[in-house]
């Protein structure tokens, strides 16, 4: 069982030291600094995270934003993640919207056994998709 | 047998899970283990295309009742939700699951299908229950326990949708 301030710690750990960088150590996401409630108060209790990811990889697509929204009833926290933000024809929407799974997927092996899931290719994923449109 | 190529994916979940296709299916089919994680219900399958689908509440009520339309590589039945008054005289929708092997783990992906413009409070019900579901079924898959979760009442304005749905009638317009 988690409380939802262990989830929002374990979750900017994972975010400063390895989700928020790519293979070869560059970082793609910025924080938007510390935790914001929904009054608008900062506090490091509060059960919502914002991120502005940058795509270094498509420099061209405009900063989306994603939300985490933590909470917690009876021992069992349920957390909601939203991407938004994109522009019209983003071509690094699909690949989030197929990433986000496999990522959601994996945290909550790791945070109730204590082990990952490995992360499919993303290649092999794009051509199983592709051979199934 | 129903046309399936009029039903329309309206809600899709995607979830990862440790485990092997053969116990994912597994999952999904027996009620030993929807018990545990379907909100109490038991699956009930007969297991051949055109057999009775259904799900049967703890106190052996009908919740859900349907028609195995495809049991190869993808499991989908049609839905009627008898459980809640009204639901049953909705048209029923289509609900498959997909089980892939995707590297050491498998890729199961839930698509719920509809033949008519469904509005979005009616959608709500879903939206609000399978995360629920489909986050109990990988820790049971995962760890042996289940995530506890009660069903919820239909989420706010979804009474109102379906009750304007029924004196409307949109699927036959």
């Amino acid at each position: 069982m988690n409380s939802a301030a262990e989830i929002l710690v374990r979750l900017s750990r994972v975010g400063r030291r390895q989700a928020g960088r790519l293979h070869d150590g560059r970082k793609p996401f910025r924080h938007a600094g510390p935790p914001r409630s929904d009054t608008g108060k900062r506090s490091a209790a509060a059960s919502r995270v914002q991120l502005k990811p940058l795509y270094k990889d498509n420099p061209n697509e405009r900063p989306s934003r994603v939300t985490f929204v933590v909470e917690a009833s009876k021992g069992q926290t349920k957390l909601t993640v939203t991407h938004d933000g994109f522009e019209e024809g983003s071509r690094i929407f699909g690949m989030i919207r197929n990433g986000w799974p496999a990522v959601l997927s994996s945290l909550k092996s790791f945070l109730e056994t204590g082990q990952g899931l490995e992360q499919p290719s993303w290649d092999d994923e794009e051509r199983k998709r592709a051979a199934q449109a | 047998m129903i046309d399936i190529s009029k039903f329309r994916p309206k809600t899709v979940y995607v979830t990862y899970i440790a485990s092997t296709p053969e116990k994912v299916r597994r999952a999904l089919t027996d009620p030993v283990f929807t018990r545990q994680y379907f909100f109490g219900f038991a699956v009930d399958v007969e297991p051949k295309i055109g057999g009775a689908f259904r799900l049967l509440a703890p106190d052996g009520h009908v919740h859900v009742r349907g028609q195995i339309v495809d049991r190869d590589r993808r499991f989908i039945s049609t839905w009627v939700v008898e459980g809640m008054q009204g639901y049953s005289e909705l048209p029923e929708c289509l609900v498959g699951y997909e089980i892939e092997q995707s590297g050491e783990a498998v890729r199961l992906t839930m698509i719920e299908s509809h033949s008519w413009d469904v509005p979005e409070a009616i959608l709500k019900g879903g939206q609000t229950g399978w995360p629920k579901i489909l986050s109990s079924l990988k820790s049971v898959l995962e760890t042996g326990n289940p995530v506890a979760m009660k069903m919820e009442g239909p989420p706010p304005g979804m009474t109102e949708a379906v009750q304007k749905a029924l004196a409307e009638k949109p699927w036959l317009k």
